[in-house]
């Protein structure tokens, strides 16, 4: 693995390394190479997930219809970065993992390629490499801020980073599902018989609603589920 | 922005149906625990960062973390609705855009074999 392949490496447990590679007796690994010409993105699963999803949306529709203007006003009150009130998310949904590793082919420079080696040595411990990378791709995985980590350690001889995960329970979400709304307006313009009087009020009048979407909204590139 | 990683993430892997794809899945800590049903929030630079959660009064200690008063007329979602949640495993493998191909890393398996 030449080339100037940049070695970003994270582990679980320590691992012994020599000469910039890991010994990999106690582990299964696989590695995989991913190639992307333009926009792209990746998330790799070592482990099942967990998903819940509420199944009565409809409550969850009428709720951010008639409460997000409020939550609106709220957050601009709290100075929170919320530009719009459709960058508010009512989520009824989630997916939870306890470890991933999350590549994007940013697509400014055509073909990108990225090699992502998963590493399992047993049920408690896993680790991600991405031992090649080429091209516009940015990448991470979890563990990869040794901050949450009870005993990181890094071995001079490589540059695999040893972290420890202090609670196993899977917290990372990976997917949302919810509801968003945005203020629609438009415009009623009353027939009127041609005998009627003028009005007082102008003929057309402004009225404000509120329309809910689901989070994410409908996909701009369609697809199946790409699951391997 | 458009043509940052996290813009980017979102919106090709959001295409999978899965739902919004979030960049950074780390927690917040400061905020949650982790995500939960009835949390209202937004993403920035790719993280999801939660206000508040409906499902819970106002003086939940989880409400409290902004120290902020409720905003007007808040009152918690009914509780019937969460009655049917449905639960299931999510497959663990590979989730990628339709643009990315992949194919099995034989130099790396091969560095593996050899013992480099």
């Amino acid at each position: 693995m030449g080339n100037g392949f940049r070695r970003v490496s994270l582990t679980s447990s320590r691992v012994r390394a020599t000469s910039g590679r890991i010994d990999f007796l106690s582990f299964s690994a696989e590695g995989f190479r991913y190639r992307c010409l333009g926009p792209g993105a990746l998330l790799s699963l070592p482990r099942d997930g967990h998903r819940e999803e509420v199944i009565r949306t409809k409550a969850f529709e009428d709720y951010i219809r008639d409460n997000v203007v409020s939550w609106f006003e709220w957050s601009k009150n709290q100075r929170l970065p919320v530009d719009a009130i459709e960058d508010l998310i009512l989520v009824n949904g989630y997916t939870l993992v306890d470890s991933w590793a999350a590549v994007t082919f940013v697509g400014r420079t055509g073909s990108a390629e990225i090699s992502l080696v998963a590493q399992t040595p047993d049920r408690s411990e896993r680790s991600f490499e991405f031992p090649n990378i080429q091209g516009d791709v940015t990448q991470h995985c979890s563990y990869f801020n040794s901050v949450r980590f009870s005993c990181p350690v890094y071995s001079p001889d490589t540059d695999v980073l040893c972290c420890k995960k202090d609670n196993p329970s899977p917290d990372q979400c990976v997917f949302i599902k919810g509801f968003r709304a945005k203020r629609r307006l438009f415009w009623t313009v009353p027939i009127r018989a041609a005998a009627e009087p003028l009005p007082d009020e102008p003929d057309d009048s402004r009225e404000d609603g509120i329309q809910v979407n689901r989070v994410p909204d409908a996909p701009k590139v369609g697809s199946p589920p790409v699951v391997r | 922005m458009q043509g940052q990683p996290y813009d980017v993430y979102r919106e090709r892997l959001s295409s999978l149906y899965h739902g919004y794809a979030l960049w950074e899945p780390e927690p917040v800590k400061r905020l949650y625990d982790k995500v939960s049903i009835g949390d209202v929030g937004y993403v920035y630079n790719g993280f999801f960062y939660r206000m508040f959660n409906v499902t819970r009064q106002w003086g939940h200690p989880s409400n409290q973390k902004l120290r902020a008063s409720k905003p007007a007329h808040y009152k918690p979602m009914k509780k019937y609705v969460f009655d049917d949640i449905h639960e299931s495993r999510f497959s663990k493998g590979d989730y990628h855009s339709p643009g990315v191909s992949k194919e099995d890393n034989t130099d790396f398996r091969w560095a593996m074999d050899s013992g480099e």
